[in-house]
Parts: C-alpha cells; structure tokens; sequence
C-alpha cells in the first residue's frame, strides 16, 4: 500500500485555506477581537511587505513609511468627503500620491547611507503629523467618513471589519504575486547588490539612486493604498492617526526582522505574530489594568531588541528547520 | 579614435593633499599598460577619477573621443570601462554564480541571455565548481578571480585592474596572469595598478610610474626601470 506523504506544500495550502475561511467564521461566531486581529494581521502584511522591498533586499532601513501610509489615507478621506469620489477609486489614487511624494523625499534622503539614512527617515513622522495638524482638512480635529444610508457599498461601508479583511487579502495575493516576480528578476538582483555593496554596484553599471527609488515608490504606493482601507475601515483620520511613528513605521519594520528580513515571506511571517501579540496584551491591558496602556508597545520594543541581540536573521530561518525536519 | 582613454592634465586635492597634479597621459586601443608607484602615489585615486568615483578638480577625462569628467561610475561603467577593487568588494551573501550574473543583468537585458552570460565568464575564470558558493566563504584568489569575471560580464572595452595581484602567493599569481593574458588576447584595453613588480613587468610592455601624484616616467619597462628617476623613487625596484 502506497503511503501518502504530507509535504509543505500540503500545509501551505490548508493554511491558505484556513485564512481565507477564518474572516467568515469570526463573523458567523461572533468573534470581534479575532475578526479585529486578523484584519490587522493582514494590512500589516502588506505593508511590510511593501517594506521590505526598499528594507530587506535594497538595504536601506527606511523608518519614514507612516508618511506614505497617511498621505495615502488623507487622499482617499478627502477624496471621498470633498469631491464624493468614491474610495474604490480614491484609494488607488492615494497610492499614486504616496508614490509621487515618495520622488523628493528620495532625491532629499537616499545620498545618506546606513544609520543617517534610518535617523533621518524618522523625522517623517513627526513633520508630516505638524504639517497635517496645522493645514490638513479638518486641522487636528481630522475627517469623519460619510455616514450615507443606501450608499454603503459607494463609500465601502460595510457591517464588520470581515469585508475589509478579504479585501485587504486580495490587496495582499496581488502584492504576493507582483513582489514575488519583480524580485526574482533584475530589480531583485539590483537591489542586493546595492545593499551588499553600493561601490560595487555602482560599477556594474546600476544606476543606485534610481533603484532605490523604484523600490521606494513602489513600497509607498502599497503603503498608500493600505492607509486608504485603513480609512474605510475605521471612517476616520486625523493627523496623529495618519502619521503615527510606531504603528505605521516602527511595527512593519519590526514585524519584517521579526519574520526574517532576507525571506521574501518573513514580513508576513513577521505580522501574523506581531500583531495577535500585541492587539491580546492591549486589549488585556485595556479591560484590566487600563493605567498601563502601552504595554503593548513597550512588547513590541522588547521583542526588537531581542531579535536584533539574539536572532537577527529573523523566525523564518527557525522555521524553515522545523519544518525540515518534520519533513524527513 | 585611435586612443580609448585620454587623461588630460588631471589634478585632483583633498582639501590640502595634492593627491594627482597636472596627470596627462593616452591609451591606445589594444594596450595593456602597468601603472606603478610607491604607495600613497595616487594610483587607486587616478582610477576613482577616471570611473567618476572622483571629480577632479581640474582637467579632463576623454573616453573614445567622448568627455566623460564628472560622470557618476555607474554611466562610465554602462560606456565599457569596467574596473575592479584595491580591496574586494563582493556581494557576500550572494552565491559566486548570482554576483555575476547581477553584473551580467547590466548589460544583457534579457534574463535567459545574462545567464547564458555569467555561465560563460564563470567558466573563463576557473570557478564554475564553486558556482553555488556564497561569496563571502571563497579564499582571497577566488573572490580576486570573482571580481575579474564579473568586471568581464559587462564586456567592457578598457578594464583597470587596481593590484590585482596582492596577497597572491606566485602560484595564484601565475594563474591570475594567465587569465589576464587570456582577456588581453580577446581584444581588451587593460590598465594594472601594481605593486608586485614581477607580475606587472611580465604583462605590460608599458609602463607609467607616478610619484607624489605625478607622472615621472612613461615608456617601455626597460626604459622605465633603468630610469634614474624612478629608482630613486622607488629606492630599490626588484630586478625582473
């Protein structure tokens, strides 16, 4: 009798199948926090994901993509509140906005190397959130989502965050697919050589700065689209949500060395612990001890710093063992 | 355009160093040369100017007819000069194969052809038993000799070799000059930095020496190491 031998790929698949399943269950079971989590689970794949690519394959560890995510998110609110465009089409036009910033921020940023570059990408946050603050639409007060019975579907208002939940997975099988090609592919190649050497590319005849800026543009133009469902999703923004330094730049840099930054599939590895970690520890500290908020952040410091000290190549190289060894 | 490469009157400071003063010289098409001098002459600097690393503060640098002065290194390296490092730079975490074929990817703009490509130049070098290797465990020869192949997958028409040759034991060295005679057979322009003179006086029949950022004798290699100039530079150049 032939025995059948349970593969990766065997696994791979009912995982596959279980997150596309597990939105909908939450919603039959009435499972808020798990549909919640899971919703966050995935838009931070996404986005770090999109990280990654500028981070993890050209090297260059940009602490600045909540100026993405929010300029992305505002667009598609102001869009939507201002013109009645509906943000169906609003988002991907946010994208194209964060792209196009992403041009001068490029050109200002990428002649810094290393630590400089890191340093000086964290200041984003902090201009974009003043800037918002004082001549974004609705100042600090930010924009409120229309509220417009019959028009739901219009203004992607939908009963539970499920809905935003298989759209925001459907964002990331296209950024999978796309991602996973254009790495294999020159821009992969060109991107490594500049993060193993940038003297070295250079003589190769690659143009550095432009490709750092393609992947740049790239990541923000994700990274805008993640801020415009984020925006559907919660019908809201204002300036400190929109340019907030841990959640939009800190947690996906986190989330990809946590996952393993040299793995095209670590960031997402990285977010699906991430997040049901930290959302548990908020939600705990919140209903039980609501004078410590924060602790979840304080977590996710930890964490980092674990990972940097202790096991800088990330969880998937861990993974990867364990699964081979379960395989033999 | 009988010369590929023209330097003309180069001088390059950093902030009070003279580092090249008033550096002129012409490469024919098809010369293999050796460029020597005692360290801190202004060699590895002379490279950096002519593949745009540095800007010269004075003077020009003209590529097949063309003024390239100040054009960054990734545009001269696209016009076919090719140039390899006094320390070298791999891409570590890359295998031997991937670092070449990146370099191949420059030029050869379908995928299939960059492949087809780096098979090639890793053969031409010796390495294609090592092809699956990261870089960063090859011994020092091999990463030389990977440095060589990947400058040769973006077929360039001059290539500047900056002391190819150090740390090499005369083994390597052999070997290393073998492959060298082999490109400069197949039609190549070639310029060694080198402070091993064995080496650079087996290949070249030309020789340029600078000292103090000058040149102070440019002409045959028994001209140039019978010069009184040079060995007083040099204090003691080692008989061929």
């Amino acid at each position: 009798m032939k025995s059948k031998k349970v593969e990766p790929k065997h696994l791979l698949f009912c995982l596959g199948i279980l997150i596309l399943v597990l939105p909908l269950i939450t919603l039959i079971l009435d499972l808020p926090f798990l549909c919640n989590t899971l919703f966050l689970c995935i838009i931070y794949s996404v986005m770090a994901l999109a990280w990654n690519l500028l981070g993890g394959y050209g090297g260059q560890i940009h602490l600045g993509y909540c100026a993405f995510f929010g300029v992305g998110a505002y667009v598609t609110a102001i869009l939507a509140v201002f013109y009645d465009i509906t943000p169906w089409v609003g988002i991907p036009i946010g994208g194209a906005f964060a792209t196009l910033l992403s041009i001068p921020l490029g050109f200002a940023f990428f002649k810094l190397r290393k630590l400089w570059f890191a340093m000086a990408t964290l200041t984003l946050s902090t201009i974009f959130t003043l800037l918002f603050q004082v001549l974004g639409p609705g100042g600090s007060v930010g924009i409120t989502l229309p509220f417009s019975p019959g028009r739901e579907l219009y203004y992607m208002s939908f009963h539970g965050p499920w809905v935003y939940t298989y759209i925001s997975l459907l964002v990331l099988m296209v950024e999978i697919v796309v991602l996973y090609r254009l790495v294999r592919g020159k821009l992969g190649y060109f991107l490594l050589a500049i993060r193993e050497d940038e003297d070295a590319a250079m003589a190769a005849g690659i143009n550095v700065l432009k490709y750092k800026m393609i992947a740049m543009g790239i990541g923000a133009f994700i990274m805008g689209i993640a801020g415009g469902i984020w925006v559907v999703r919660f019908r809201f923004i204002d300036p400190y949500t929109a340019f907030d330094q841990i959640n939009f730049s800190l947690y996906i840099f986190i989330a990809s060395i946590l996952g393993g930054i040299h793995h095209f599939f670590g960031p997402i590895l990285g977010s699906l612990i991430l997040m049901p970690l930290t959302e548990y520890i908020r939600v705990l500290v919140v209903s039980h001890f609501p004078s410590y908020y924060g602790l979840h952040i304080m977590v996710a410091g930890i964490l980092f710093l674990v990972i940097s000290l202790l096991l800088p190549s990330g969880v998937m190289p861990l993974l990867e063992k364990l699964l081979e060894k379960s395989f033999k | 355009m009988m010369n590929i490469l023209s330097v003309e009157n180069v001088t390059k400071r950093f902030g009070g160093l003279v580092a090249l003063h008033n550096v002129s010289f012409k490469v024919r098409k098809g010369e293999l040369i050796g460029l020597i001098g005692p360290n801190g002459a202004g060699k590895t600097t002379l490279f950096n100017v002519i593949c745009g690393f540095y800007k010269p503060d004075t003077g020009k640098i003209i590529y097949k007819g063309r003024d390239i002065t100040g054009f960054p290194p990734y545009k001269v390296a696209k016009l076919g000069v090719g140039r390899t490092f006094q320390i070298v730079k791999p891409f570590e975490r890359l295998t031997v194969f991937d670092n070449i074929l990146t370099w191949a990817l420059v030029k050869y703009k379908m995928f299939q052809e960059a492949v087809e490509k780096a098979k090639e130049t890793i053969e031409f070098v010796g390495l294609a038993d090592k092809s699956n290797v990261p870089a960063h465990s090859l011994i020092l020869q091999d990463k030389k000799r990977m440095e060589l192949a990947r400058v040769l997958a973006i077929d360039p028409e001059l290539i500047l070799l900056d002391e190819i040759a150090a740390g090499l034991n005369p083994t390597e060295l052999k070997n290393t000059m073998e492959i060298i005679k082999r490109i400069f057979e197949s039609g190549k322009t070639i310029i060694v930095v080198e402070h091993v003179m064995r080496f650079v006086m087996n290949l070249a029949e030309r020789i340029i020496v600078l000292h103090h950022g000058e040149i102070i004798a440019d002409g045959t290699r028994d001209e140039v190491s019978s010069d009184p100039k040079v060995i007083e530079a040099y204090l003691g150049v080692k008989e061929v």
